[in-house]
């Protein structure tokens, strides 16, 4: 037995280099193939799954260290878990106003100029691999003046909604109120310098160009007459003006190379003006009008694969148990704009961020995360609270459907449900530890297919 | 190559028992640590990670680490001291190159069974505590799904063991190396009386530092870049002058 023993540990250097390698390997093997135990389903909860055909549905579930990102091609799911080379850190991508507006390595803010309130500077900050690399400025001339006696300058949304991209070519409008008189208008942003906002350095040469002239002479804020600018949005290579006039809602149209308006879209709903924002405080909950009005913070999702911009309005009559909004698609081409569809809707949901819309088929598509009403728990942090993914198709202002897309999100912040003095526990919400939902993606499965292989080529 | 293969054989003999408890402490403490981890107030709620980075888990892994350098340590020096079998081996009718990867290829191998350890008690641990989790809930606190293959990339600690990119694969692979080697190095540096030796030891001993930090601390906001390509190839061919230079030590009697 000893004997046998010796001759086993005289021989036993090899094996045992052999069997640890194999070992090691095979338990790293089994680790990483468990990648693909992420949960993310799609569960139809009522109606009609078939409105999911002919459609791709992109989203995504991440955290600083991996991302799982999903597709719904005709009502089936794929999935496919990527591991980042290197953790790095994130933060949340649904743009708030007030934050930084994110596009794809640059975060971008609007600032009045340093010298004058009535123009513009557009700072861009730079990050590779999340390491700041630069950044530039672009100074925005404009014809404005002010006309109110108001000590401050006003303006109906946070500048970044002046921001529209088409590719890398980058549009500006001023939101501004009727408190502006003179010319505005919708700028293309040609070059960007380095320098610090905080000077009075002219930047050596032009850096913006106008591309269309709007006329704001005709504002009076006493009357409620004239043009108020909500904001700018892209969709296809066609520029849409989200505007009040005579503070009605109404998208312009424009063409983006020759500035040329190509059409208006009158929707003869009252929004909201900026004075009676400031007498509720800019709260949204305290002083409800008695008729419905929009709120100028809009959310817009389009569809640029077939020039489609949707627009959702909060209404002035939500309460905390019914929501109650407005979505509006627009189709923009060159022969014009069209009205699509216009969508009363309203429900019990608390929602987490802005829903993206597309309409399609005859059917506006909304992909929304809400926050699970079933939970009476008690979080520390808001945004941990237990999130749904949810797909609704509406034909009409009825729901026709109605899935949701699982996922483990909601496993990583059970700590937080349990713990309620989070800052004595030293639990804090960091935003990396924490996986988030993407906002989702829609497209048509021919557009789609397309968009893809053009992506495919820009990136090898 | 037979006398390689001796040399191998008997230089793992000679720290077998020492091995076997070093893995064996690697392996079998961490879970009871764990294990008494999971007592205390509300642990049910906590992720894996860090109920095992606060249960003492990695500290043991690195008394282990340490512990192998030493019994290397030990391993060379033994050599000079009691037994002067120093002076036997080198008379010995093979290689110098033989001798001297020999004991690497033993200590190596001590390497990878403690890095074995490592992973199975990672693993073990996992089970233990997803276990105490149903347990003292009553299944009312599910663990979070995947919830062991979510810790190994969210963990410092087991990205530094476990990691699934060749990137990390290399870094890994490469502070081991420099680790090991470089320690035999110094030995032998000392016993020929060539201080200067510590110098490269010390640059070793400085990039695993900056590199396992550096790995440590991601994600940050702030976070200086770093090249861990450049980290790891440095390392390497750190391990590649320590295995030459002490060679020729070797070669020259590594004797005062």
């Amino acid at each position: 037995m000893i004997n046998m023993l010796q001759r086993i540990r005289k021989h036993a250097a090899l094996p045992a280099a052999v069997l640890a390698v194999a070992v090691i390997a095979a338990i790293f093997v089994r680790l990483y193939g468990l990648k693909d135990r992420e949960t993310i389903e799609l569960h139809h909860l009522s109606g009609d799954p078939s409105v999911l055909a002919d459609l791709v549905i992109d989203g995504a579930v991440s955290d600083s260290y991996h991302r799982t990102a999903f597709t719904i091609e005709n009502g089936v799911l794929r999935k496919r878990t990527e591991l980042y080379e290197e953790p790095f850190y994130v933060q949340n991508v649904r743009y708030s106003p007030g934050a930084r507006l994110k596009r794809d390595d640059r975060e971008y803010e609007v600032h009045p100029s340093f010298l004058s309130g009535t123009d513009f500077e557009i700072v861009y900050y730079e990050y590779r691999n999340r390491h700041h690399v630069g950044g530039g400025t672009a100074k925005i001339d404009t014809g404005l003046s002010y006309a109110s006696s108001n000590e401050y300058y006003t303006f109906t949304n946070a500048q970044e909604y002046g921001l529209a991209f088409i590719g890398d070519r980058i549009f500006y409008a001023p939101p501004t109120t009727l408190d502006y008189k003179g010319t505005s208008g919708i700028y293309e942003v040609t070059k960007f310098h380095a320098r610090s906002r905080l000077s009075i350095e002219q930047p050596p040469e032009q850096e913006s160009r106008l591309l269309a002239e709007l006329d704001l002479n005709g504002n009076s804020a006493e009357r409620r007459e004239g043009l108020e600018i909500l904001g700018l949005e892209a969709a296809g290579d066609k520029l849409a003006l989200v505007v009040l006039l005579d503070g009605k809602l109404a998208v312009r149209g424009y063409d983006s190379d020759s500035g040329q308006m190509i059409g208006e879209v009158r929707l003869d709903e009252k929004g909201r003006a900026p004075a009676m924002a400031e007498a509720s405080g800019g709260s949204e909950t305290e002083a409800v009008p008695s008729e419905e009005i929009y709120y100028e913070g809009y959310g817009a999702s389009a569809d640029d694969d077939i020039g489609v911009l949707n627009l959702k309005f909060r209404s002035s009559l939500t309460t905390n148990e019914k929501r109650r909004m407005m979505v509006v698609s627009v189709a923009l081409s060159d022969d014009g704009l069209r009205l699509l569809n216009k969508a009363k809707l309203s429900r019990g949901d608390e929602e987490y961020g802005d829903a993206q819309y597309s309409y399609r088929n005859g059917m506006l598509y909304e992909a929304g995360v809400v926050f699970d009403q079933n939970s009476d728990q008690y979080y520390a942090y808001d945004v941990l609270k237990p999130k749904r993914l949810l797909i609704r198709a509406y034909e009409g202002e009825r729901l026709v459907y109605e899935g949701e897309i699982r996922s483990d999100v909601n496993d990583d912040s059970v700590q937080s449900s349990y713990i309620h003095d989070a800052y004595a526990y030293g639990l804090t919400y960091d935003g990396t530890r924490f996986r988030m939902l993407e906002p989702v993606r829609f497209a048509g499965i021919n557009g789609e297919e397309e968009g893809r292989h053009a992506a495919a080529d820009r990136h090898s | 190559m037979k006398s390689f293969y001796r040399l191998l054989n008997e230089e793992f003999n000679a720290i077998f028992y020492g091995l076997l408890a070093i893995c064996a402490a690697a392996l079998f403490v961490p879970p009871l640590l764990i294990a008494y981890r999971m007592k205390r107030f509300m642990s049910e709620y906590e992720r894996y990670e860090q109920i095992y980075a606060t249960s003492g888990s990695v500290l043991v892994f690195v008394l282990c680490l340490a512990a192998l350098l030493g019994l290397l340590l030990y391993s060379v020096y033994s050599g000079y001291w009691r037994t002067k079998s120093v002076y036997t081996m080198l008379t010995l009718p093979v290689s110098r190159e033989s001798l001297f990867f020999g004991k690497l290829a033993a200590f190596g191998i001590g390497f990878l069974l403690l890095w074995l350890a490592a992973l199975l008690n990672v693993w073990l641990g996992c089970e233990i505590a997803e276990n105490r989790m149903l347990r003292h809930t009553d299944g009312s606190v599910v663990p979070i799904h995947n919830g062991l293959f979510l810790a190994v990339i969210r963990s410092d600690f087991m990205n530094l063991l476990i990691p699934f990119t060749v990137k990390g694969l290399l870094s890994t692979v490469s502070m081991a190396a420099a680790l090991i080697t470089g320690v035999y190095y110094g030995a032998l540096c000392e016993r020929s009386r060539r201080y200067w030796g510590f110098v490269p030891i010390a640059v070793s001993w400085w990039l695993i530092y900056r590199a396992a930090v550096y790995r440590i601390g991601l994600p940050e906001p702030y976070v200086d870049p770093y090249n861990l390509w450049l980290n790891s190839a440095i390392l390497l061919a750190l391990t590649g002058w320590f295995a030459a230079h002490g060679i020729i030590l070797l070669k020259k009697g590594a004797t005062v």
